[in-house]
């Protein structure tokens, strides 16, 4: 399932060219699986993107935290199409 | 990725089979598509048959939920090319915002046509909005040179009569005049 989740992030910020903010990043996961995930789940598996240096995060006083594909993340985000 | 499946070779068939009839499909049960399956001469249990199609629907999902968000940034992009290289700066947290709300309805799958065209709407209302008040700021702009431009005249023409009546007040000599002229027109 971890993986899952991991894949779903990576496929949903390419899909919205690159760029998601986090509530919609968070939507669309949850949307996107089969089966129910807490909101900590989510936030240990964006957490993991960022550690592995797969999407980067932005503050914005307007719409929160926006997460971003890095370059690394882009190409593991198209292996996966 | 889906584990491979006997049913791989009827996957048309079946989607068109099993789609209920809103999404364009027949929406025949389990047990009737097993049924029609004989007929193609492949055997399958109901459960087989059940968790195929569960596995089929969450792939679907997933392909629908990623075509929704690129739609809603293909929006963003060409809300982004309409606006231009360089948008007004009082527009951009008005343009980040409708590109938020345009994402948001995206990963929701709520972005039909009809709030599309509401978006449209909403966006060419602000950008004529933004033309109109471009428009009013050059005719004020226009219109505060053509009035320093009157004044200017005003002065000359003051200046003129001051003159004029310099050059015809008998009392003063030659010398006085002179002087009188420099001093009206700033010269040394």
């Amino acid at each position: 399932m971890k993986e899952q989740i991991r894949q779903l992030i990576l496929k949903c910020l390419l899909a919205a060219d690159g760029i998601m903010t986090e509530p919609n990043l968070r939507t669309a996961i949850r949307r996107g699986l089969s089966a129910t995930v807490t909101e900590a789940d989510l936030t240990i598996h964006i957490q993991w993107c960022e550690r592995e240096q797969l999407i980067i995060g932005t503050a914005d006083g307007l719409v929160g935290t926006t997460w971003a594909l890095t370059t690394q993340g882009r190409l593991k985000a198209a292996q996966l199409q | 990725m889906k584990p491979k499946s006997k049913l791989d070779a009827h996957a048309t068939k079946l989607r068109e089979w099993l789609r209920s009839k809103k999404d364009g499909g027949e929406g025949i049960t389990l047990g009737q598509a097993r049924e029609r399956l004989r007929e193609f001469e492949c055997s399958a249990s109901l459960d087989t048959l059940s968790r195929w199609w569960r596995q089929e629907q969450k792939e679907q999902g997933e392909k629908t939920l990623l075509a929704d968000i690129a739609s809603g940034a293909k929006f963003n992009r060409d809300l982004e090319s309409t606006l231009g290289q360089n948008p007004p700066p009082e527009l951009l947290t008005l343009i980040q915002l409708i590109k938020t709300l345009i994402a948001g309805l995206a990963v929701k799958g709520d972005l039909d046509a009809d709030t599309l065209r509401l978006v449209q709407s909403l966006t060419g209302l602000v950008l004529e909005h933004d033309k109109s008040r471009a428009n009013y700021e050059l005719k004020k702009a226009d219109l505060d040179l053509k009035e320093r431009r009157v004044t200017l005249l005003e002065q000359k023409a003051a200046q003129f009569d001051q003159a004029k009546s310099i050059l015809q007040d008998g009392a003063l000599t030659e010398e006085d005049k002179k002087l009188r002229m420099h001093e009206l027109f700033g010269l040394q």
